[in-house]
C-alpha cells in the first residue's frame, strides 16, 4: 500500500512537473512571437498593425518629428522616429504593455511582416537598396549617361545625348571617383 | 567630400550620377534636411522622366556647388572624355578637380542603377591601367590601407606585370572599389576615401 502510495505520489510529481514546464513554453511562446511560434500575433492583426503603421509614417506629425530629428543632425536619425512609432503601433495593438521584451519581440514580428505585404508596406515596396552584381576589380559595365548639360566646348556632338560610362574614366590611369546619389 | 576632392586635385576625376529619389514624397517620404544645410526638409516626386531628372540634379549641382560657372569646361588633365568642370571650393586653377555631373535616365530604364545597384547612396572608384597583371591596388572589403599596404599592394601588381612581360597594355576600366549597399545608417566615407587615395598616389 505504502508502495503504491509512493508511486502515485511519484507519478503525481512528474505530471506536475510537466504542467509547468508546459505553462513556461506558453508563456514563452506568448512572450516570444517569432520563430518557435510565428502565429503568436494573428496575420490579419499583422496586416492591421501595418497598416497603422503606414499611416503614422505618412502622417504630417510624423513627417515633422523626421525633419526636426535630422535637422539637429545629430547621432539620432529618422529611423529612430520609426522605431518610435512601431512601437506605439504595437502598443496600440496591445502588446507590450506587460513589459519592454514583449513590445520588442511584438515589433520584430511587425518588421518581418512587412515583406510580405509590400502594397500595405510602401517602405518595402520603394525600398531598392541591393547588393547587385557587381565586384571588385570587375570590368566597368557599358553603362549609357546622360550629361547634365553640355559644355560649349563639349567634344561630343551637341546631338549626342548620352554618354559612355567608360568612356569618362581617364586614359591615364588617374582614378575616376563615381558618388551615385539623390538629393533627398 | 569636397574635402577629398581638394586633398586630391587633379589627381582623380569626380562623376556624380543622379539616381532615382531616396525618399520621395509620392513613395517613402522622409522629411530631411540632414545634409541640406538651410534649405529645410527636401521635397520631391520621384523623377519619372530625364527631363525632370536633370532638373533635380541641377538644382543639386547649384546647391552643393558642384558645378562652377565660371569654368564650363574641363580643367582636370584633359584625357577624360568629359565635359567637367571645377569643384567648387577647390582652386579654379588647374589643380581643382574634374566634375562632371549625369544622370541615370528613368526613361532608359536606369541603366546605371541596373548595372551598379547605387541606391540609395553608393560610391564607386573606376580606373583604367595601363599594366598587366589584373588588380593593382584598393580594397573593396571595406577596410582601409595604409600607405605602407598601398606601397606593398602596387609592389606585388608591378612584380605580376613585369612576371608577365610587362608590357604597358592598356585595360578596360575596371572597379577598383565600390561601397557596401547601405540600408539605413550612415554612409561610411572612410573605405571610399582610402580607396581613392591609394589609386591616386600613383596612377599606372
Amino acid at each position: 500500500m505504502a508502495e503504491a502510495v509512493a508511486t502515485l505520489e511519484a507519478q503525481l510529481a512528474s505530471l506536475q512537473h510537466q504542467l509547468a514546464e508546459s505553462k513556461a513554453r506558453a508563456r514563452s511562446s506568448r512572450a516570444c512571437p517569432l520563430g518557435r511560434d510565428d502565429a503568436a500575433i494573428p496575420e490579419a492583426t499583422l496586416v492591421a498593425m501595418l497598416q497603422h503603421e503606414a499611416q503614422s509614417r505618412l502622417n504630417p506629425a510624423t513627417q515633422q518629428q523626421y525633419s526636426e530629428v535630422e535637422a539637429a543632425n545629430g547621432d539620432t536619425s529618422w529611423m529612430e522616429v520609426t522605431e518610435g512609432l512601431q512601437r506605439a503601433t504595437v502598443r496600440a495593438f496591445g502588446f507590450g504593455g506587460s513589459g519592454d521584451l514583449e513590445e520588442a519581440e511584438a515589433v520584430a514580428a511587425l518588421r518581418l511582416a512587412a515583406p510580405r505585404y509590400p502594397e500595405v508596406a510602401f517602405w518595402v515596396r520603394h525600398n531598392r537598396a541591393r547588393r547587385g552584381e557587381l565586384t571588385r576589380n570587375a570590368r566597368v559595365p557599358a553603362v549609357a549617361l546622360a550629361p547634365l548639360q553640355w559644355a560649349p566646348d563639349s567634344i561630343y556632338p551637341s546631338g549626342k545625348d548620352t554618354v559612355a560610362l567608360e568612356d569618362l574614366v581617364p586614359l591615364d590611369a588617374r582614378p575616376l571617383a563615381v558618388v551615385a546619389l539623390s538629393y533627398s | 567630400m569636397l574635402a577629398l576632392a581638394r586633398e586630391l586635385g587633379t589627381r582623380a576625376d569626380w562623376l556624380f550620377v543622379y539616381i532615382a529619389e531616396a525618399h520621395a514624397t509620392d513613395e517613402w517620404p522622409i522629411a530631411s534636411s540632414r545634409f541640406n544645410g538651410a534649405r529645410g526638409a527636401v521635397h520631391l516626386a520621384q523623377t519619372r522622366t530625364l527631363a525632370s531628372r536633370r532638373a533635380a540634379a541641377a538644382a543639386f549641382a547649384r546647391d552643393f556647388g558642384l558645378l562652377s560657372e565660371s569654368s564650363s569646361s574641363s580643367i582636370g588633365s584633359g584625357s577624360s572624355n568629359s565635359s567637367s568642370t571645377t569643384m567648387s571650393g577647390s582652386s579654379s586653377s588647374s589643380g581643382g578637380a574634374a566634375v562632371t555631373v549625369c544622370v541615370d535616365d528613368p526613361e532608359r530604364g536606369e541603366p546605371f542603377a541596373e548595372a551598379f545597384a547605387p541606391w540609395p547612396v553608393r560610391l564607386f572608384v573606376l580606373q583604367k591601367g595601363k599594366r598587366g597583371g589584373g588588380p593593382r591596388r584598393g580594397n573593396g572589403d571595406g577596410a582601409s590601407l595604409n600607405d605602407d599596404e598601398c606601397a606593398a599592394t602596387d609592389a606585388a601588381a608591378t612584380r605580376a606585370a613585369a612576371g608577365a612581360g610587362g608590357a604597358a597594355v592598356a585595360e578596360p576600366a575596371r572597379v577598383r572599389f565600390l561601397s557596401a549597399p547601405r540600408n539605413g545608417g550612415f554612409i561610411d566615407l572612410e573605405p571610399f576615401a582610402d580607396a581613392l587615395r591609394c589609386a591616386a598616389a600613383d596612377p599606372l
